[in-house]
């Protein structure tokens, strides 16, 4: 009788050897893709389409390159392309309606990188080829400098911006073309378009990295595709119980009016305010209690934390179903033991982006007679600069709205977050001892030390809003209240 | 002693330190089996600096790039070799 430590809600079923033999066969296969879609169709309205792609990629392991840039095209042709809604209602709007116009516009980022690219690897020892990731990224603000200053006709204008929201969209699946340039697995530049933007769905940030890193965990064989799309089985029925548990958090800290206050037959409700109703109730407006602050503080880290892992691990699912065979973006974050183990465990694949971007680039340039100095900076160029370096970019429309100047100012309050973030995720791994988990208590190693971590990121939560139209002072103001002290 | 043999050796005190105290192959995972971690990394990179007087700044830079061994003695040089 399996004992309660061996439960698992979800089975096993890439270790069960007659179930991985039977996802080999033509009837298995056929099995694997209609439970995935099943599920897929409770997770994302878009569930058709990438199940026609994932059922070709199965059937033709060997032409998944291929299959994989042109199912990254439909994807992005059935989506509508890229949204350029922040141009739309402006003066020669009218031509990103044109069917011909964005298409174009992705084409000429593609065919600018292409040049980019080749020019890098051919002038490995120039200035270019060294520093190819800086330049881009330097050339990316110099065009949106441009953008901005240099007035141009309505229809000019309008095609500098679509070009500088396309080439936003591409830019860090770019810098991983660029860091994958002398990996030995990097395929061709036109095969790894299938790479950007791809199918199974993302953001700006790549899911899951680069086209060398995909060569490496990509199913070799008809067994390792078996296992792989397994996971992927496993993984999307996670995202499932995890969606039930997001809808009954909701439930019970908020009530839900929309669903006649009730999911799934529970009626229960705290009534807790949400986030932004606590955080606006300063000046004018009567405070909510200091409990209350805490606790639409925590419900809405909870409800958060939930969510971003439901995003993250729909995305990995396809991408294991379509045969790579990727770590989860979110694993276990409550129970980080240190700020560094949290940032790693929540966002993995933006963490990623920034050692590969940021922190390696530093770590191997600054402060090499100065270890523990070398470590920090490292830490603050990645968790710090890069972090902050991404959302603002990320905004674009808040860029194209307020002017990049401006744009800088509204974002003052993520500065902050990114520079408490990235400081203390660098004493973090400054003080870190490499103390074996078996000499630590199990109260420390299961409970106090993963709880400090919560407090420390649900604390530095209250920073880390997208209302950009907030100062400083009204955040700090919010941290306050927590403690019942009210500043004038 | 050879320059793989002193890597080597390295490795095997850093292997010891994350509670792996067998033997490791020259072409077995490091990196992607989970053995070490990130940081164990950067102070594989720090060792190949200050025993090798290597410089990686200018090269791309991949973490699984030192995922054994092998690949590793790739930044150090032919002469590791013999």
């Amino acid at each position: 009788m399996p004992s309660q430590a061996a439960f698992r809600l979800i089975p096993a079923l890439d270790t069960y050897p007659k179930v991985v033999a039977l996802a080999q066969t033509i009837p298995g296969k056929i099995v694997v893709l209609v439970v995935y879609a099943f599920g897929l169709s409770l997770h994302t309205g878009n569930w058709l389409l990438i199940s026609m792609i994932l059922a070709v990629l199965t059937f033709f392991p060997r032409y998944r390159a291929p299959l994989l840039v042109c199912a990254t095209f439909i994807a992005l042709y059935l989506g509508g392309w890229l949204n350029f809604d922040i141009l739309a209602n402006i003066e020669g709007g009218e031509l990103i309606g044109r069917a011909w116009f964005k298409p174009v516009v992705i084409l000429v980022v593609l065919l600018f990188f292409a040049g980019y690219y080749r020019l890098v690897k051919e002038k490995k020892g120039g200035w270019l080829g060294k520093r190819p990731i800086r330049n881009l990224i330097l050339f990316y603000l110099g065009l949106i400098c441009l953008a901005s200053t240099v007035p141009l006709p309505g229809t000019l204008w309008i095609a500098v911006w679509a070009v500088v929201i396309v080439l936003g969209n591409y830019l860090w699946y770019f810098t991983y073309a660029l860091l994958d340039r002398q990996a030995k697995e990097t395929p061709h530049l036109g095969v790894q378009t299938g790479h950007f933007l791809p199918f199974w769905g993302g953001s700006n940030v790549p899911f899951p990295k680069g086209a060398a890193y995909l060569r490496r965990i990509e199913a070799k064989t008809p067994e390792q595709l078996a296992v792989c799309q397994l996971k992927g089985i496993k993984l999307l029925a996670w995202t499932l119980v995890l969606t039930l548990v997001s809808g009954m958090l909701e439930q019970i800290f908020y009530g839900n009016p929309e669903r006649g206050d009730s999911f799934m037959g529970i009626t229960l409700s705290m009534g807790i305010p949400s986030f932004n109703s606590v955080l606006h109730s300063g000046a004018g407006q009567t405070p909510y209690p200091w409990y209350m602050n805490w606790l639409a503080l925590l419900a809405s880290f909870c409800v958060k934390m939930v969510n971003f892992s439901v995003w993250g691990h729909g995305i990995i699912a396809t991408s294991r179903m379509a045969g790579y065979n990727a770590l989860r973006n979110t694993y276990k974050p409550l129970q980080a033991t240190t700020i560094a183990d949290f940032w790693n465990r929540y966002y993995y694949y933006f963490k990623e982006l920034l050692v590969e971007n940021f922190f390696y680039p530093a770590f191997l340039r600054y402060f090499k007679k100065s270890p523990r100095l070398r470590l920090f900076f490292a830490t603050l160029a990645a968790a710090g600069f890069g972090n902050v370096l991404f959302h603002y970019l990320r905004d674009i429309d808040v860029i194209i709205t307020l002017g990049p100047w401006q744009a800088l100012v509204a974002f003052h309050v993520y500065l902050f977050y990114g520079i408490v973030l990235g400081t203390a995720i660098g004493l973090s791994q400054l003080l870190e001892k490499k103390r074996p988990a078996e000499q630590q208590s199990w109260l420390t190693r299961r409970v106090m030390k993963p709880t400090a971590v919560i407090v420390f990121y649900c604390l530095l939560s209250i920073f880390d809003n997208p209302d950009r139209s907030m100062v400083l002072s009204d955040y700090f103001s919010f941290l306050l209240r927590l403690f019942n002290i009210h500043p004038e | 002693m050879t320059k793989k043999d002193t890597l080597r050796t390295f490795i095997q005190s850093l292997l010891a330190e994350y509670g792996e105290t067998s033997a490791i192959g020259d072409d077995n995972s490091l990196v992607l089996s989970g053995l070490l971690d990130s940081l164990a990394v950067l102070r594989i990179v720090v060792f190949l600096e200050e025993e090798f007087g290597l410089d990686l700044a200018d090269q791309g830079f991949d973490q699984h790039d030192f995922d054994s061994v092998t690949s590793i003695m790739r930044f150090v040089g032919d002469e590791g070799d013999r």
